[in-house]
């Protein structure tokens, strides 16, 4: 992991084709940026933080790898104001099964959580996400979002997602959202209508759910997140 | 020979019949109205045409240029000069809205336009459409207005310059000012030689785009036609006459007159919904 901004209150780390575990203690007032990106090997690793009040942790996956494993995630949130979020985009392949379980956990009020995963499942690969944000009693006006969104290119492939929530509090606000599935037929229609051909209407649609995450890194990883995702698809 | 002839077209979604045999023939040059009561099947004739695959054909033919349009697919139709402006542009998001443009200009070139050639076309296009030119890096109509979504279909056919064009109530979610825009650019790609076939609901998009003919689908049939007389007649009477004068009863109730709002039910919709 190679801190790549380092300012007052403000950390950005870069973490690529890496394997170890990340445990970050995110300090009062201190925002942390971290930036995992896998085009190698996939296996288990596990990210571990803890938020403090009024800091934030932004986490970007962008995932190419080939393998099998758990990605784990498990962020508290242990001080009022604090902000978590993490936004991942993941592409199986070949035999790949990778699954990403993500638990984020608000124990004090006023703070924000969003999980947001997209994922591209083909040829005979499993994709699942699974993810669970609680927000503990008095974690009042706590605001949570988790959505996933999988679809399958390849009939052999198989993917699951399972967004939930356990709320112990009534004054929050939070909502999730799961959509698993097929390439949408209306959406190959309407590129098709404008005289794009089917191989490409569909590699269009799927750089579509995997190409935004690469704006969250450094130019270089950039370029290498749009070739890869291209050369996968 | 026509530019477009479709003979005892029936076509269906997931087996409910909604058009009973459509016969239709569109020459060079024509710019065709397509009235009808809402929910008779207008929308879907122009989806059927474009190859929409939620529809089944299930009997008949639709030649274009003499070529058998129903064994061709949907790009291919679109390669040969056929544009469908839809009533309900679909958003894709993540899928960039220049990436889109340029995959879909250079399907129809042999040589693809260098960056150089293809930003000089769209953004000279922008501006004529009056869009602005940051639309060109969001998601393809994703979070777009109606209205925005209508500008940019016409938009894409300006790029595309198919040789004709249906627009499906591209004028619905319009101001005043952005039909005046949308209607200016189709008499321009009119003059330029590009073939109509339009629904709209409104009087006002017509009289600013004067098609040569008009004809009336009712029942999942075309029941009558005429010159533009027809669609003033229709603007302002409605559609009771055609039981009147036809003996042609409407299956379904007849809505308003068409300069009046309407929000539209359409047989697709009902057919699913199992309604009637």
């Amino acid at each position: 992991m190679e801190l790549i901004k380092n300012e007052h209150f403000l950390r950005e780390y870069l973490s690529v084709d890496e394997t170890e575990d990340i445990d970050l203690e995110v300090e009062e007032n201190l925002q942390i940026s971290l930036l995992i990106a896998n085009f190698d090997i996939f296996s288990n690793r596990k990210i571990t933080a803890k938020l403090k009040e009024n800091s934030s942790l932004s986490i970007a996956v962008a995932d190419f790898s080939r393998g099998k494993g758990n990605f784990t995630v498990e962020a508290d949130i242990l001080g009022k104001v604090a902000s978590f979020e993490i936004r991942g985009s993941s592409l199986a392949l070949k035999n790949d099964n990778k699954r990403f379980d993500i638990h984020l956990i608000h124990k004090f009020g006023n703070s924000k959580g969003l999980v947001s995963l997209h994922g591209i499942a083909g040829g005979k690969s499993q994709l699942t996400f699974d993810g669970v944000s609680s927000i503990e009693k008095g974690a009042k006006k706590s605001n949570t979002r988790q959505e996933a969104k999988i679809i399958v290119i390849d009939s052999s492939a198989f993917c699951r997602c399972s967004p939930s929530l356990e709320i112990d509090e009534n004054d929050v606000i939070a909502s999730h959202g799961a959509v698993e599935g097929r390439l949408n037929d209306m959406e190959l229609f309407y590129l098709e209508s404008r005289g794009i051909e089917e191989k490409e209407a569909r590699r269009l649609i799927a750089m579509g759910y995997l190409s935004p995450i690469a704006r969250y890194f450094p130019n270089q990883i950039q370029e290498k997140i749009l070739t890869s995702a291209e050369g996968g698809i | 020979m026509g530019l477009l002839e479709i003979k005892g077209l029936k076509v269906a979604v997931q087996e409910k019949e909604i058009l009973k045999g459509v016969d239709l023939k569109i020459a060079p040059g024509e710019m065709v109205a397509l009235l009808g009561p809402n929910g008779h099947g207008k929308s879907t004739l122009l989806a059927s045409i474009m190859g929409n695959p939620a529809f089944q054909v299930k009997e008949g033919s639709i030649d274009y240029n003499g070529e058998n349009v129903l064994s061709l697919s949907v790009d291919k139709r679109s390669k040969i000069g056929m544009f469908l402006a839809m009533q309900n542009p679909i958003e894709i998001a993540g899928v960039n809205y220049s990436d889109f443009l340029k995959s879909a200009m250079n399907s129809h070139l042999e040589k693809k336009l260098s960056l150089f050639q293809f930003i000089r076309q769209i953004e000279g296009a922008y501006k004529e459409m009056g869009i602005p030119f940051e639309m060109a890096q969001r998601g393809l109509n994703e979070g777009f207005s109606g209205g925005e979504k209508k500008r940019n279909e016409i938009l894409q056919m300006k790029l595309l310059k198919p040789s004709f064009a249906m627009l499906d109530e591209i004028d619905s979610g319009l101001d005043v000012d952005a039909i005046d825009v949308v209607a200016k650019e189709i008499c321009k790609e009119r003059e330029a030689g590009t073939s109509f076939l339009v629904i709209s609901h409104y009087a006002r998009l017509y009289d600013l785009i004067h098609p040569s003919r008009a004809v009336v689908m009712i029942n999942g049939r075309i029941v009558t036609e005429g010159g533009p007389e027809l669609i003033k007649r229709i603007d302002h009477e409605g559609y009771e006459w055609i039981h009147r004068e036809l003996g042609i009863s409407v299956e379904k109730e007849i809505d308003t007159p068409m300069s009046n709002t309407s929000i539209g039910v359409c047989a697709t919709k009902e057919a699913l919904d199992g309604t009637h």
